[in-house]
């Protein structure tokens, strides 16, 4: 009980660690959305159309929050100092990380097939090092905390946007299943 | 004074920009009611996807590619200059299927769907309502139409059913709105052009994908050296579908009418252990020179594609052989009219590969059709002109009903009244550039009537208008004669904008 108490996070930081995590993975999932556009309307009438885009919405807002979890579940399972007392700051740079280390397999994956042992190594130790080499530098200095949280709190209105256009994709979804 | 527009505004209004691409409702048909007539005839329609006719010995091909199909043909009606509606898998199925050109079921993109007032005008709706329909395709872009049709598809096997992995999730997640669902399955896990939508779930997928490939290389990798025969990540092999076939049919519901639309031979090319190195033969194609819509092939690779695709051919050819012998001796062949034909043919020729292209020459719309009624025992041959939409009213005729009145098909000669119909014109049409309602701005439309064939471009700038060819002295369209017979191209061009503006396409 002592230690869930200690532990607990406030709700603006939960709201504000969500914002942080859910824009990287819809700027992605917009961007590409965009991408395919020109070609659904050649071929899709409107209320198809609001389908196609519903569908990727909705899953980008599951993406964010399984995340999100992630990181609250990390902050409960770890020692309070690794995540918890800097939760907003650590969980938002920790998973901008690793969106881009995840945009640069998107980019890539097709070369990371024909690695080795010589190429996955080394390039696993990278990713496991930027991971570590973020999370001391947000520990060592206050102010690198200060501003991944001015900024996170920079991203509010526009995650509300990708938050209003996902739950009005889950209302579309459901009405299409009906 | 005004403030300045600053980063925040900036972004607000960035979120929005998706909206301006949402496009106005538009006008559509509306549906017409179905006709019913009573009719006790099983009909299987056997189709395989992307099988030129170009490339069998019965129309002419020097390798003995499709030795079954010939044995089939030796008791049904050989149609001998039978053509597709379009030059990949949705316009050339869903002509076939719903009897009308792609200008106007208007399923003229990849993953495309029929217009709305063809969900109940098919084959399927045209079938005696006491009968039972059965449908199955290894083509997920022919499962979009089925998916469409199903109302009217008494037992629609899911294409996973018969393939050797999961290739899919929309359909068991969101079954009311397939369609509409895979697309979107297509955009967040696999992406195409573009990359996939999801930034994680689409790497975690990928990673699935591998594993699973792996899996199925250790079990079908000897079998299947050039690869398991796969699709849009649907992998199968042939013989499931078969055997699966040749159980069903003897105790089938009867009457039924199943339409059955297997992979091979289209791409990638994957033939049995056995059936590689077949063909490793003397025969040299035509050369022919490179086409404006030339993909970069050197005549060496466009051969060693030949080959393999040869070779599939001829492991699809012994596939269909087995069905053949076990409809024999089950007695199917009694009681059921078998159709063999294709959706669309394919192009080895003009520094091209396969059919995605816009051009419409002869390997890409030349496909076969064999039909075999019960009891049939002689070969019969037909060499005048038809059209996979002609196959609509056929079954219509088989079955004891009138025509569909949206056709634009005739009734296939051996199946009329006996009258000669040398005048009809048969066309295909591409268009996967041209929006889906309204005109079609970018196209190509080739037009057939009697030994003429015409090809019209529209939208390409760089390509001549037209290209006019006489098929019966030059069967290889190496000749463009539209500047040497410039009557002949005018009048087949003035047809083809006739039929463009009766459909509103033009």
């Amino acid at each position: 009980m002592g230690i869930s108490k200690s532990r607990r996070l406030s709700g603006g930081d939960l709201s504000l660690a969500f914002v942080a995590i859910a824009f990287p993975v819809h700027v992605w999932a917009i961007i590409n959305i965009l991408d395919f556009l020109p070609s659904w309307l050649l071929r899709l009438s409107t209320w198809e159309l609001a389908g196609v885009i519903s569908y990727p919405l909705v899953e980008a807002l599951l993406e964010s929050c399984v995340l999100w979890l992630a990181m609250v579940a990390f902050a409960f399972v770890l020692p309070r100092k690794w995540l918890a007392d800097k939760f907003v700051a650590l969980s938002s740079v920790l998973v901008w990380l690793l969106a881009a280390w995840a945009v640069l397999v998107q980019f890539i994956f097709g070369r990371i097939l024909q690695w080795g042992p010589a190429q996955l190594v080394p390039g696993f130790l990278l990713v496991v090092i930027s991971f570590g080499l973020v999370t001391w530098l947000v520990q060592r200095y206050g102010r690198l905390e200060g501003w991944i949280k001015k900024l996170s709190q920079g991203l509010v209105i526009l995650t509300y946007f990708y938050m209003i256009f996902d739950l009005l994709g889950l209302v579309v979804v459901i009405l299409r299943n009906l | 004074m005004r403030a300045p527009i600053t980063r925040r505004d900036f972004l607000k209004f960035f979120s929005l920009l998706p909206v301006l691409f949402l496009p106005l409702p538009k006008r559509r048909l509306e549906s017409p009611s179905s006709f019913q007539v009573s009719g006790q005839q099983n009909i299987l329609i056997f189709v395989f996807d992307a099988l030129s006719a170009r490339n069998m010995p019965i129309y002419g091909y020097p390798r003995n590619t499709t030795p079954n199909l010939a044995r089939f043909a030796e008791r049904a009606t050989v149609y001998h200059s039978h053509h597709s509606g379009g030059n990949f898998t949705t316009p050339g199925t869903a002509s076939l299927l719903t009897g009308v050109y792609p200008w106007t079921h208007r399923a003229i993109h990849l993953d495309g769907t029929v217009l709305e007032s063809f969900s109940d005008r098919n084959i399927f709706s045209s079938y005696p309502k006491d009968g039972f329909t059965y449908a199955y395709t290894h083509n997920l872009l022919a499962e979009a139409l089925l998916q469409q049709f199903r109302s009217n598809i008494d037992l629609f096997k899911r294409t996973r059913e018969l393939a050797i992995n999961d290739p899919e999730y929309s359909d068991r997640l969101f079954p009311s709105d397939y369609n509409d669902s895979f697309w979107s399955e297509q955009l967040i896990l696999r992406g195409g052009e573009t990359k996939p939508s999801s930034l994680f779930g689409s790497l975690l997928y990928r990673i699935l994908r591998l594993s699973q490939e792996r899996k199925m290389s250790d079990v079908y990798g000897p079998q299947f050296p050039l690869g398991i025969p796969n699709l849009d990540d649907v992998y199968f092999i042939l013989e499931d579908a078969i055997d699966w076939l040749s159980r069903e049919l003897p105790s089938a519901r009867k009457p039924f009418l199943g339409y059955f639309h297997v992979l091979p031979p289209h791409e990638p090319y994957c033939p049995r252990q056995d059936f590689i190195g077949r063909f490793q033969d003397d025969f040299k194609p035509v050369t022919k020179p490179p086409s404006l819509f030339s993909q970069g092939y050197s005549d060496e690779a466009i051969n060693k594609n030949r080959m393999e695709y040869d070779e599939y051919l001829a492991y699809a050819d012994a596939e269909f052989g087995r069905l053949y012998d076990a409809m024999v001796q089950k007695g199917i062949l009694d009681n059921t009219t078998v159709i063999v034909t294709a959706d669309h043919g394919e192009l080895f020729e003009r520094g091209i590969v396969g059919h995605e292209t816009p051009v419409l020459y002869e390997p890409l719309m030349h496909i076969p059709l064999f039909i075999s009624v019960p009891g049939q025992t002689q070969r019969q041959d037909v060499h005048s002109l038809t059209s996979c939409v002609d196959l609509l009213p056929t079954l219509a005729k088989l079955t004891g009903q009138p025509a569909p009145e949206w056709g634009e098909g005739v009734v296939l000669p051996g199946f009329g009244d006996g009258s000669v119909q040398n005048e009809q014109s048969v066309f295909a049409v591409e268009a996967k550039s041209s929006s889906k309602e309204g005109p079609l701005k970018k196209l190509s439309v080739a037009i057939i009537k009697e030994n003429y064939k015409l090809i019209y471009y529209r939208g390409y700038p760089k390509t001549p208008a037209t290209e006019l060819f006489d098929l019966s002295n030059d069967p290889e369209e190496l000749q463009d004669l539209a500047g040497t017979k410039p009557s002949v191209a005018a009048d087949l061009q003035q047809e083809i904008e006739t039929k463009l503006r009766q459909t509103h396409s033009f």
